[in-house]
């Protein structure tokens, strides 16, 4: 189902070293997670000085709330993502990002940095143009809820479509993506 | 419920991509447990959703791996020894699931009513202070108008005291003036000064005696007058006539068992053993 099942240990094993606090276990973690979940905060904050902020911050939240995963609602992919979403998505609401942001001029803003700093891998080309595929509207909503912490009616409200357009657009875009990537 | 409604609504869809409300959230999650379509059409989707956001993955600069092993570690020693979790960790949403929290029209209205809410208070404030101040000025005039007050009763309780008192003698004297027993002598001026005249009451059985001066000259500051019961010829002590204001007055004196007559003299302040006869004013006999 995915690539990560493929390395030598097992996702359980890691998440039961995590509880018992092995520092090795986080090590671990790190190296078969950070470039998913770099990748992840970088889109959502932009810049790579406020990007290995937030970084540090989603590891120090996943050591301390590892003891609250539960596999029975999801994979620990799935929880790791959510993690740094939240905090990445956290970090541009609060208001020390946002006066940052007012200060900084306009061709060092965030947008202008980002191919720059992108390493790409290769391996990944095929799969982005896949995504290029999507329907720029599904896309959008897809984007905007799931890395710029929209809720459903704030994209509705956004977009100026019904509540109901939202969902449909939602479930088309995934439904396309599946298809796409499996 | 229609779970295949339910699954083509969409909602797992937002779901997975964080869009929903903590009470939606908890929905989703209650009923994937419930119905295996669900759970696994969510897990479909979610798995969807976790090869979307791979796709972005980024090499981190090396430099970070130690940076961030460093930071855990750091919050790690300063706080797992406690085993007290900083309260944001601790309540990490239970599955990683980001709550959605209002955004910035709403913050910018809440800091717009917050900004409101202090100005109003700091009015509040300087009004409650002004009314304090005011309060405290007529709570002080009150204080002094009480003390003014509890003096003025203090006098006036006194005075009903003092009153009640001179009533309550009055009374006796009274009772006994009235009283069958009560003998009335009238000592009149002797020729040293006829036209003194003092009356003295006795009664038989209490031995009590009372005497009003009707007319004497004023004592000189060294003298008093003092009474006398002659009791076969020999004068008995019945008491000096105390007080500023002698006249009009009645003065209780001593108990006398037996007189045929009273006499009053003027003799040296507190009276003397024998009376001296050059200096009696007035006599009567019973």
């Amino acid at each position: 189902m995915s690539r990560h099942e493929n390395i030598a240990f097992s996702e359980e094993d890691l998440i039961q070293r995590l509880q018992q606090r092995e520092d090795a276990a986080l090590t671990l973690l790190y190296e078969r997670y950070s470039a998913a979940l770099y990748g992840v905060i970088l889109r959502i904050v932009k810049t790579e000085e406020v990007a290995e902020d937030v970084m540090q911050e989603t590891f120090v939240k996943i050591w301390f709330s590892i003891g609250q995963y539960n596999k029975e609602k999801g994979r620990l992919f799935t929880w790791l993502v959510n993690i740094a979403r939240h905090a990445a998505i956290d970090k541009i609401r609060s208001k020390e990002f946002r006066v940052g942001l007012k200060n900084k001029p306009i061709q060092d803003s965030p947008v202008n940095q980002l191919h720059s700093s992108y390493e790409v891998r290769p391996e990944h080309i095929g799969i982005k143009d896949m995504v290029g595929k999507l329907n720029p509207d599904q896309k959008k909503i897809i984007d905007m809820m799931y890395f710029d912490g929209y809720t459903q009616s704030e994209v509705a409200e956004e977009l100026d479509i019904p509540l109901g357009t939202v969902k449909t657009r939602a479930r088309a875009a995934i439904k396309f993506l599946t298809k796409l990537l499996s | 419920m229609n779970i295949e409604e339910y699954i083509s609504s969409g909602v797992l869809e937002l779901y997975a991509a964080g869009a929903l409300s903590a009470a939606e959230t908890a929905d989703v999650e209650r009923l994937a447990t419930q119905y295996p379509e669900i759970r696994a059409e969510l897990d479909l989707i979610l798995n969807t959703m976790d090869e979307y956001a791979a796709l972005h993955a980024v090499n981190p600069p090396a430099t970070l791996k130690n940076k961030v092993l460093q930071a855990v570690k750091q919050h790690g020693s300063s706080q797992l020894h406690t085993n007290n979790l900083p309260k944001d960790f601790a309540e990490a949403p239970d599955n990683g699931r980001i709550i959605p929290i209002n955004r910035s029209a709403n913050q910018a209205a809440a800091s717009a009513a917050f900004k409101w809410l202090v100005a109003a208070s700091l009015i509040l404030l300087i009004l409650s202070n002004a009314l304090s101040f005011y309060f405290y000025q007529k709570w002080q005039n009150s204080d002094e108008s009480l003390q003014i007050a509890l003096n003025t009763q203090r006098q006036y309780a006194q005075n009903y005291q003092r009153v009640q008192q001179q009533l309550s003698l009055n009374q006796q004297v009274l009772v006994l003036l009235s009283d069958a027993n009560t003998l009335r002598i009238e000592l009149k001026g002797v020729e040293k000064s006829p036209e003194s005249k003092v009356t003295v009451y006795w009664h038989r059985l209490t031995k009590d005696v009372y005497l009003n001066v009707n007319n004497l000259p004023e004592p000189p500051a060294n003298k008093q007058y003092q009474l006398w019961a002659l009791v076969d010829g020999k004068p008995l002590d019945a008491g000096v006539v105390n007080g500023s204001d002698v006249a009009n007055q009645l003065h209780h004196m001593k108990d006398v068992q037996q007189a045929q007559a009273f006499a009053i003299t003027l003799e040296p302040k507190g009276g003397s053993i024998s009376p001296t006869l050059e200096e009696m004013y007035v006599m009567g006999k019973i």
